[in-house]
């Protein structure tokens, strides 16, 4: 990352207070790794509108963390988005987690623009909410997203031992010079993908009709199935795979989803599994 | 006590500049209720009053680098002292209401302070060590 920041962002309570933080636009040609790293299917633009926080006058130098599954947990946010020549659009340039705030621009203050000034003041105020609140997820895990950007390399990359901690022996076979055929195959079922030493496809939760693993409906459905002799040794092995909770009876576990619904998210990072917010954690707009 | 005695008259300050919710009609609450988070507070850009944070900052000593950041927090900020970056000790931070952890900025191989995971002091992490930092700890904030 170099000298600046995308404008988006830019109605966040941190560019608002203490100082209200008003920078000088520019637009910039879009950097050639954001096209080549783009998994949607729109076309990025020619120019982005960013804008300066320092002036090193370098293209790097400063550091960006990766976009995918940065907020799947409530204990994140992107506070800027980080104009970088290495990563993907969206790469986050300052970032919060639990109590760290990860200022990635290298430069002290007197090589900050203004802007760039106000902003890094306000950062450290608006961290300061968050002391005592450690993270609530550990990253242990790459987001689902990280399939799809990963099976779009299996023809540019040539060690395929690369990839032996990504996609099956069987899938890289049936796939060998087709990596849109195993984009397709993870984006037709995004929402049932999990790690299991490799990213698969949930074909337990599919069989059973739910259609994501991610909601709290599924987790909804799979207890209720505990109540169905058919499927009850299913959404127990289910249940196990989503959660870290090990409840002997179908009452129980609806007692707790009960008790913790407001509170319980899933993060692919954190482990492909659902998680609860301790009560008084979050503040009043899910922070 | 001290610390008190200078902490209200800023804090009354902060409040007064702090936007009211249109028709609460209720009463402004007493000096002696919770400070107003600096977060919450509104500053005017361009004064000379400073926020009433205390911030510890743990960089290179004698560093030109160190004395840059220094200067400036120290313009805005009511508290500001130093730690050395590479004995920063995370008991360090008691009594602070931020820490700065900052190196260089830029060196892929600086050395980490060692943080534990229980550590909950809000912190900021600066450049490319501070991303390091970050990664030893799990966080979503580090590189890669």
């Amino acid at each position: 990352m170099g000298d600046a920041a995308h404008a988006e962002l830019l109605d966040h309570e941190v560019y608002q207070k203490p100082f209200k933080v008003q920078p000088d636009f520019e637009f910039w040609d879009t950097p050639a790794n954001y096209r080549d790293r783009h998994l949607g299917d729109d076309k990025l633009p020619d120019k982005m509108k960013v804008w300066r926080v320092q002036n090193t006058g370098k293209t790097s130098g400063s550091v960006v963390a990766r976009s995918y599954g940065f907020t799947d947990s409530p204990d994140a946010e992107v506070l800027a988005l980080g104009f970088n020549h290495g990563k993907e659009y969206g790469a986050v340039g300052v970032g919060r987690h639990g109590n760290f705030l990860q200022w990635g621009y290298s430069a002290p203050p007197s090589k900050m623009t203004d802007a760039g000034k106000k902003f890094f003041v306000n950062c450290i105020c608006y961290i300061q909410r968050f002391d005592g609140k450690g993270p609530l997820v550990r990253s242990n895990s790459s987001h689902r997203l990280n399939a799809l950007r990963l099976a779009a390399l299996i023809n540019r990359i040539k060690d395929k031992e690369f990839f032996s901690g990504s996609f099956s022996s069987d899938l890289m076979g049936k796939y060998e010079g087709d990596p849109n055929g195993l984009v397709q195959y993870y984006k037709s079922d995004f929402e049932l993908i999990y790690r299991d030493k490799v990213y698969c496809i949930d074909s337990e939760l599919k069989a059973l009709g739910i259609n994501s693993n991610r909601t709290v409906d599924a987790l909804q459905r799979l207890i209720g199935l505990l109540q169905d002799q058919t499927h009850a040794d299913t959404a127990r092995g289910l249940l196990a795979r989503y959660t870290n909770e090990s409840f002997a009876s179908a009452e129980q576990w609806q007692q707790w989803l009960t008790a913790n619904r407001d509170r319980i998210f899933f993060s692919d990072v954190g482990g492909y599994k659902f998680f609860v917010a301790p009560k008084g954690y979050l503040l009043p707009d899910g922070r | 006590m001290t610390f008190w005695l200078a902490f209200v008259p800023a804090v009354f300050v902060g409040c007064k500049k702090k936007e009211q919710p249109q028709g609460s009609g209720q009463k402004a609450p007493p000096e002696t209720t919770r400070p107003v988070p600096a977060a919450d507070r509104v500053y005017q850009a361009d004064t000379a009053e400073k926020i009433n944070l205390r911030v510890l900052y743990a960089g290179v000593p004698n560093s030109e680098r160190a004395k840059d950041f220094v200067d400036f927090l120290a313009k805005h900020f009511e508290q500001v002292e130093t730690a050395g970056y590479n004995a920063f000790k995370q008991e360090q931070s008691s009594g602070f209401d931020v820490v700065i952890l900052d190196y260089d900025g830029v060196d892929f191989n600086a050395p980490r302070p060692n943080i534990s995971r229980e550590y909950s002091r809000a912190t900021i992490t600066m450049g490319v060590p501070g991303a390091f930092i970050c990664s030893s700890l799990s966080l979503k904030t580090g590189y890669l």
